[in-house]
């Protein structure tokens, strides 16, 4: 099988098992789940009964007329926070909670009428255990294996490349075209910082942005933000920091939703393009689709879980497994051009290089 | 090399360069950025079958995807591709590293072996045919 078919298979596959799990059923959080030592020092006490979570079909209330404000309030919760216990903690969230399910459940004369009709073992344990124990794994040993992967599989395809190529023995100067040396008022300015400002018109020139501005600008932005935005959301610094022991600067999650939507935007574009233009076009293979298909996913589960459209827990469980699957993939597929673009633009011999380039095929 | 049948000198060609071409072929992310590094692409009022991108991935591309085993009439049209459409200056520039003119020299060795190399008659025939268009 071609190895592309198998990529598009497995990640079908792995987004049809979370999605599958998620169904529409959610699993209530525990009144002390989000609960931390300040709180307790504040004087909130921990629930004093312990029963298994509660797993509950948002269908089967919307089909008994139920409306989402019923339950979600909008008062006093500005940032529409749906997980109940994140505010309602200890035995008073308890109450809270309690007396928001049964006074209607008793009122209406329908749904379960004991204690076990919810807190049931069955649903919410097997359920729960599964999705939460799902979620422990990607969170801590599945982003060690991850970036463990991509690392080695960096290193692997980068020497791949060395032993391809060898060093140049004399490595032939810049070519500068004549006609560009005669016309440059710049370059025959004898002060070495307009030697340097034709120097960086030069290389500029005659890069990309060059011969493609467009591209050029719209590839640049691209490739910026798919790794800013990442890597500067303040939720993956906490996990870098959980799991690794370190973090990076952080910007807004307002300012990233924002570079999210700019990303799924200029991915719609390489999308027309490849489709439209020609010379694209023709070079153009379904794998590259599903490549653009792999790398859009993550991004656009994590606008589904900034926003909280559909169900946030099984939303932000498919945005980590796919955005692991793609880190992974990074060095074994066509977006190894990461670690080659770094190489290629700084050591490879050639007029259009960025560095030194002295190294040849 | 001597005393092989044809098929067995492709393979052997082949599975000499196969890491290389893999590496080329698999880190190609059909961008068509090095399509204005060509002078020829550039020459040809850039008609896209003279992107250096292009020229590899058909010639080469295919020869490898079906291991040497291609009908004639694909050799045929790799010809022009491979001969004509590229002259091996080693100008053209892939930000991603690849080395095109590589590529597109290990097809030429596999069409060479075939039997599908560059004819001087038939140019010498295109010449005629310029020069009658340029004297009418
Ligand atoms: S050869 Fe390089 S520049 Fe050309 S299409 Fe492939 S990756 Fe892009
Ligand atoms: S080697 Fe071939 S493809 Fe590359 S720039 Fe020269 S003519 Fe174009």
């Amino acid at each position: 099988m071609k190895p592309w078919i198998c990529n598009c298979a497995v990640f079908i596959f792995i987004i049809a098992v979370t999605s599958a799990m998620a169904a529409d059923t959610v699993i209530i959080h525990r009144v002390d789940d989000f609960i931390t030592p300040a709180d307790i020092k504040s004087g909130i006490s921990p629930a004093d009964r312990d029963a298994p979570r509660v797993a509950m079909s948002h269908k089967s209330h919307e089909k008994a007329g139920l409306e989402c404000i019923q339950c979600h309030h909008k008062e006093n919760n500005d940032t529409r926070i749906y997980q109940c216990a994140k505010c309602h903690k200890g035995n008073a969230g308890m109450e809270i909670m309690h007396s928001a399910c049964i006074d209607c459940h008793t009122k209406s004369g329908s749904g379960p009428a004991d204690c076990s009709g919810c807190h049931s073992r069955k649903d919410a344990e097997l359920k729960g255990f599964i999705r939460f124990s799902l979620f422990d794994f990607v969170k801590g040993p599945g982003l060690w294996i991850t970036f463990l992967v991509f690392a080695l599989g960096c290193y692997y395809r980068v020497t791949q490349m060395i032993k391809f190529t060898w060093m140049m023995k004399h490595p032939t100067s810049h070519f500068i075209s004549p006609d560009l040396i005669r016309t440059s008022i710049f370059y025959k300015n004898k002060n070495p910082l307009m030697k340097l400002l034709f120097k960086i018109k030069y290389s500029f020139r005659k890069s990309v942005f060059g011969w493609n501005p467009v591209m050029g600008t719209v590839s640049s932005i691209f490739h910026l933000l798919i790794f800013t935005a990442p890597l500067t959301l303040p939720a993956h610094n906490i996990l870098f920091d959980e799991a690794f022991r370190i973090s990076f600067i952080t910007l807004p999650e307002g300012l990233i939703d924002k570079f999210v939507v700019v990303i799924i935007g200029i991915m719609i574009f390489f999308l027309l393009r490849r489709v439209f233009y020609p010379r694209v076009r023709m070079i153009s293979t379904l794998g590259d689709f599903g490549i653009l298909l792999m790398v859009a996913v993550p991004f656009i589960t994590a606008y589904f879980a900034y926003h909280q459209y559909a169900d946030y827990r099984s939303v932000l469980l498919a945005h980590i497994i796919t955005g692991e699957i793609v880190i992974m993939a990074i060095p074994f597929s066509r977006l190894g051009h990461m670690p080659f673009f770094l190489f290629a633009r700084f050591f490879m011999s050639s007029e259009y290089t960025l560095g030194v380039g002295n190294r040849r095929w | 090399m001597k005393g092989l049948k044809t098929e067995e000198k492709i393979k052997l060609i082949l599975q000499r360069r196969e890491a290389m071409i893999k590496l080329c072929l698999s880190a190609c992310v059909h961008c068509s950025l090095c399509a204005e590094s060509c002078f020829k692409f550039h020459n040809h009022s850039k008609d896209p079958s003279y992107m250096p991108s292009y020229k590899a991935l058909h010639s080469i591309g295919k020869i490898f995807r079906k291991k040497g085993k291609l009908k004639d009439e694909e050799f045929e049209e790799m010809k022009d591709l491979i001969w004509n459409k590229c002259v091996l200056c080693m100008r053209c520039y892939c930000p991603m590293g690849i080395s095109i003119p590589l590529l597109i020299a290990a097809a030429r060795a596999v069409c060479r072996e075939k039997g599908y190399y560059r004819t001087y008659d038939v140019i010498s025939k295109r010449i005629e045919k310029s020069k009658k268009v340029l004297t009418k």
